[in-house]
């Protein structure tokens, strides 16, 4: 018997099985119905026997060439198949991205702490160096090394509450600026921030604890053009550099010369509004030249070395960068105000 | 102080809008809140005599008058009755826009026609102070003498424009209308023109009339009396009237009228006395006695101490000095002979009794901010030529001037080349001695050297740094360039415990918390709803003597009272879940009150909402780790605010570092928080000094690990803590870390019982462990367990 036709027509049947297979389980029965043990090709294979033995080696060799195709054909359906139901899954996989994202909550720093942040970043960045001090301190540091005897008329200014007559709650971080001195010498650059007290009734715009942010620079040659370029780049960084200011003469019993600093109004960007009362410009801080009595009284001679000082409220730069017309909000800690901020 | 511009023009010749003065004023260093027009609303209201009163036709109580301004006759409808024929009256016309935003508009009043409105007092905002009658119920009624037409404003000498100025403690001259002048003058260089303060004196001699003692003069520098005689207490004229108008201070009389417009323009308060009243023809200054009494000009009797000044007669006080004038010898209508008095008290002294017995008088604050000695002198000419000028009296030959003060002239030299190095500008010394020159300092130049006569008005330039002042603000602090710093370059710094309160702040944060920042005060009422006890340290506060209120009284020694407020609050706002810190100070007496107190800063965290005490654990201990901090311990025990079983104490390397738990529902509830509330307080310090940033790699291990689960059955009481140290003491060399994964308790154990389940990693560096080796550590680690606690293996 010739099996030779009968071997290409098995091939061609395998071959069209496999092609019109479209699932993986049914692949596998062909393959068991043509490879497997009971399967065609190995039912061919065993009745080789009944070949002529010379046609023997050639219809050896167009079996395995079979199996070979068969096995080929069948890798590349599995590929197919499995290539399908990949991009099948991958589409039933298709999630709704609008969904909330699984958070873990974060909480927020308090805004003051913000911008506190931002103004120490950029006082650092020129070289600023930051100290601290009491809350509660003397009246010496407070007031009278800073020019301000008792019964001075600027007292008036400063509504303090007192501990005992020499003890003050500080009314401003100047303290620290005479602490400074007092142990440190020259060249001085340094802010120091903190939380300082008045004898005020709370309101939208008062309180009776606040935080300021003053700043000192004394060495060689330090002068007022030093004074008035180091605010100004202050004012720009921290409003943005469009920012105008502007330097008027002011008085404080500190420091001499003396001057009160408006930058352009942050609302309106200087066009005038409620904030800025139509000025377009709006207070933001007071300085001068550091009072050579000030300098002498902590040791340093006004003669050598001079300086000037600054400062401002935190919580004064936190309204009008954030909007805030009630500074009572920044005290009251309302989540729903604090997660403003985050 | 308000500087009414026409009265400054009498001054200083000048014509310019007043928001240009008011800009040039400010740039020169003069700080000016703003400026109003006087009598805005009266415009458009006039005077005018009703010529006739008809009965409306619909309305009983309405009348139909026809009024003649001058102009035109009106009809007016109005309601009011006291109004007759012939009555002299104000006229609200057509277009009036009265106080409280009340518009005239011509309209129908039922049926009849009305142009315009006759005026109250009240619709016009004016009371007999302003004008005799105004107080009237109905119509104002005006004086015969008016012109028809004319307008309300200037009948009531209401035409000047004021500018209000905040007068800095340097600048007592300026608290006058001839200083503020003066800056005006400066602003705009200008040449001043000063008040006239010649007369005559009339013969007679003060010293027959008057004796005068200073026995305080630390507390008096100078005493100027002056008498007048024939005096004629009339009306001051009209020109006086308005001055002290637009200044806001009423008419009286002439005499008294003069010592306040002399107390305006000059900034030297004046006083007169009715001579007739000073008993025994003597003036004593003098101070008081503790506990004597004065009836002061407005009626009351003020009681003094021993460190107040008097101004007194033979008998008693006529004056409290430089505050206010005693009711017994005050001006009269009867008053025939007076005595001036221009005098200089001390500025601290007046402040003083001027407080103590609050009395901020117009005169007590000039004093307070101290006045020139040499314009005393000047103030009182100027009086007597107004005395003269109004013909309101003679004036008695001769003055008492009884003087202690140096009024000698002041120099103060300067380098130009200071000033320059100063300001960071590059003027001449000439161009310096010009600015001074406009702000009255007569200034020599003498190669760098500047001297500068000072003039008595300024007694707050004493150095060549004031004299800089004066030439930068003259110069324009626009004109002074902006320079960057050069020198040395120096770090900037961030100290090391600044960067720990970053840290803790931001890990904070990232585990869900809000920074809250609360006030520092504190109450006594606040620690007794804590429950602290009277032995408690925080119950040594820190007392303020003059506080806002009681509930804010002392500085605080706890932050748990305002965390829990916020708390509460919060949970009022229906925020449920709360997660809060705060990282402020706490305020320690010392006990010694010369000392200043011990100030702790702190951190405190506050849970509430889906919260446990585990969560709040978890934190801390993250909050710890994130610090290298390892070594810490819970022991339980607490404040008595805390639930008794559920809060701990924190100690880092032995050392107490905090507290944290529960709040007892006591405690909670008096904050009005129905929720569970959790709270930690962390000493700042504690975790500075633990704070372990040397980080160091160890060797990823090579070979595997032996795990071994152990569940132990131990006594309730034992803490699950307790059996972990034992242990990690107990481990033996291969140990290498254990876990307690989960707490038991059923009633197969007992009901005293509970077992604990530990997952435990042994390994070898070198090789890997043998099981036999893992499990003989682990036969050790129950039997220390079983010795130290009694634990069993769980069977």
């Amino acid at each position: 018997m010739n099996n030779a036709p009968m071997l290409e027509k098995l091939l061609e049947s395998a071959l069209q099985s496999i092609n019109d297979c479209t699932d993986l389980k049914d692949l596998d029965e062909i393959r068991i119905s043509v490879l497997g043990k009971k399967g065609s090709l190995t039912a061919a294979l065993r009745g080789m026997k009944d070949i002529a033995p010379e046609q023997r080696p050639l219809f050896g060799k167009r079996v395995n060439e079979i199996r070979d195709a068969v096995t080929g054909a069948m890798d590349d359906k599995i590929s197919e198949l499995e290539k399908i139901a990949k991009d099948a899954r991958l589409i039933e996989e298709r999630i709704d991205v609008t969904l909330p994202g699984k958070k873990q909550d974060m909480g927020a720093l308090h805004p003051l702490t913000q911008i506190y942040y931002e103004t120490r970043d950029i006082f650092v960045s020129m070289g600023f160096e930051i100290m601290d001090g009491p809350e509660v301190e003397y009246d010496k540091y407070n007031f009278e090394m800073l020019n301000i005897p008792k019964d001075h008329p600027a007292r008036d200014m400063q509504d303090t509450f007192y501990v005992t007559e020499d003890i003050v709650l500080r009314t401003h971080t100047s303290p620290i600026q005479i602490r400074t001195m007092l142990k440190k010498d020259p060249p001085i650059r340094m802010i120091c921030p903190g939380r300082v007290y008045r004898s005020e009734d709370i309101d939208s715009t008062h309180s009776p604890i606040f935080n300021q942010i003053e700043g000192l620079v004394v060495g060689k040659n330090v002068n007022f053009a030093h004074l008035k370029d180091t605010l100004d780049t202050f004012l720009k960084e921290f409003y943005g550099k469009e920012t105008k200011t502007k330097f008027r003469p002011g008085h404080f019993p500190f420091t001499e010369p003396s001057a009160e600093v408006d930058a352009t109004c942050a609302k309106c960007n200087g066009k005038g509004c409620g904030v800025c009362k139509g000025t377009g410009m709006i207070e933001i801080l007071g300085c001068g030249m550091v009072h050579p009595s000030v300098l002498k009284g902590c040791g340093i001679d006004s003669d050598e070395y001079t300086g000037f000082a600054f400062g401002m409220g935190l919580d004064r730069l936190a309204s009008i960068k954030y909007g805030i017309t009630d500074i009572r909000l920044l005290f009251e800690n309302d989540i729903r105000f604090l997660s403003q901020f985050k | 102080m308000i500087a009414p511009y026409k009265w400054m023009c009498d001054y200083v010749d000048m014509d310019i809008a007043p928001n240009e003065l008011m800009q040039r004023l400010i740039m020169t260093g003069s700080e000016v809140d703003g400026f109003e027009q006087l009598g805005q609303h009266l415009k458009k209201v006039v005077v005018g005599k009703i010529l006739s009163i008809e009965k409306h036709q619909d309305a009983d109580k309405l009348s139909v008058c026809n009024v003649d301004i001058g102009s035109e006759v009106l009809q007016v409808v109005c309601g009011a009755d006291n109004i007759f024929e012939g009555a002299i009256v104000p006229v609200a016309t057509i277009g009036a826009n009265l106080p409280g935003g009340f518009k005239i508009k011509k309209g129908k009043i039922r049926g009849v026609y009305s142009h315009g409105m006759l005026c109250s007092g009240g619709e016009l905002e004016l009371t007999d102070a302003d004008y005799a009658g105004a107080d009237v119920d109905g119509i104002m009624i005006l004086g015969d003498d008016l012109e028809l037409g004319s307008y309300l404003r200037d009948v009531l000498g209401l035409t000047d424009t004021v500018f209000e100025i905040e007068v800095g403690a340097n600048r007592p001259d300026c608290m006058s209308v001839l200083g503020i002048s003066r800056e005006c003058a400066a602003a705009l260089g200008k040449q001043i023109a000063l008040p006239d303060i010649s007369f005559t004196e009339s013969g007679g001699d003060i010293n027959d009339y008057l004796k005068v003692t200073v026995k305080d003069p630390e507390l008096c520098e100078r005493y100027i009396a002056r008498a007048i005689k024939n005096v004629k207490i009339g009306p001051s004229p009209k020109w006086l009237k308005e001055r002290l108008i637009s200044a806001g201070v009423r008419s009286i009389n002439n005499i008294v009228d003069i010592t306040n417009f002399v107390m305006l323009e000059t900034g030297q308060p004046m006083h007169a006395f009715d001579y007739k009243d000073i008993r025994g023809k003597e003036i004593i200054v003098r101070r008081a006695h503790n506990g004597e009494i004065i009836k002061t000009l407005d009626d009351k009797d003020r009681t003094l101490t021993d460190d107040m000044l008097l101004i007194c007669d033979a008998e008693g006080p006529i004056a409290i000095a430089g505050v206010m004038g005693g009711a017994n010898s005050e001006i009269k209508n009867d008053t025939a002979t007076i005595i001036f008095e221009s005098a200089k008290f001390s500025q601290a002294n007046t402040r003083r009794t001027s407080r103590s017995l609050g009395l901020p008088t117009e005169s007590a604050m000039r004093f307070s901010k101290g006045i020139d000695t040499v314009g005393t002198k000047i103030a009182m000419d100027r009086a007597l030529h107004l005395i003269e000028k109004l013909g309101a009296g003679e004036i008695v030959s001769g003055e008492i001037d009884v003087l202690s003060a140096d009024t000698s002239s002041r120099q103060v030299t300067a380098s130009a080349k200071k000033i320059n190095s100063r300001l960071g500008t590059d003027l001449t010394a000439a161009q310096m001695a010009e600015y001074l020159q406009k702000v009255f300092i007569k200034t020599e130049v003498n190669g760098d050297t500047l001297t500068s006569d000072i003039p008595s008005f300024r007694g707050d330039i004493t150095l060549a740094e004031d004299i800089s002042e004066e030439v930068a603000r003259m110069f324009g602090y626009d004109n002074i360039p902006s320079t960057k710093m050069v020198g040395e370059v120096i770090r900037g710094i961030i100290p090391a415990e600044e960067r720990i309160v970053d840290r803790i702040k931001s890990t904070l944060v990232s585990l869900g918390c809000f920074e809250s920042v609360t006030y520092s005060f504190a109450a006594m009422s606040e620690l007794n709803k804590l429950g602290l006890a009277g032995k408690d340290k925080r119950r040594t506060m820190l007392k303020i003597i003059n506080p806002l209120g009681d509930e804010q009284g002392y500085m605080r020694t706890s932050p748990v009272p305002d965390i829990l407020k916020v708390v509460s609050n919060n949970l009022k706002k229906k925020v449920l879940q709360v997660r809060l810190f705060e990282n402020g100070r706490v305020f320690f007496p010392t006990g010694d009150d010369t000392e200043l107190p011990e100030e702790h800063k702190y951190i405190c965290i506050a849970l509430c909402g889906d919260e446990d005490f585990f969560s709040l654990k978890g934190i801390v201990e993250n909050l710890l780790l994130s610090f290298g901090i390892k070594e810490t311990k819970l022991v339980p025990e607490a404040s008595v605010y805390y639930h008794p079983g559920r809060a701990a104490s924190l100690y880092i390397d032995g050392e107490k570092a905090g507290e944290l738990g529960e709040i007892h529902p006591d405690v909670s509830s008096a904050y009005e928080i129905d929720k569970r509330v959790f709270v930690a307080e962390l000493s700042l310090h504690a975790i500075m000094n633990a704070a372990d940033d040397a980080k160091k790699y160890e060797v990823l291990p090579r070979f595997p690990a032996a795990e071994r689960d152990l569940a132990l059955t131990l006594n309730k009481s034992v803490p699950a803590g307790d059996v972990l140290d034992c242990i990690k003491q107990n481990g033996g060399e291969f140990f290498e870390s254990a876990e307690l994964f989960d707490v038991y308790t059923g009633n197969q154990l007992g009901a005293d019982k509970k077992s604990l389940a530990f997952s435990i990693v042994f390994r070898a560096k070198e090789r890997t462990l043998l099981d036999e080796e893992a499990n003989a550590a682990r036969d050790a680690v129950v039997a220390a367990a079983g010795e130290a606690f009694g634990a069993k293996i769980r069977g």
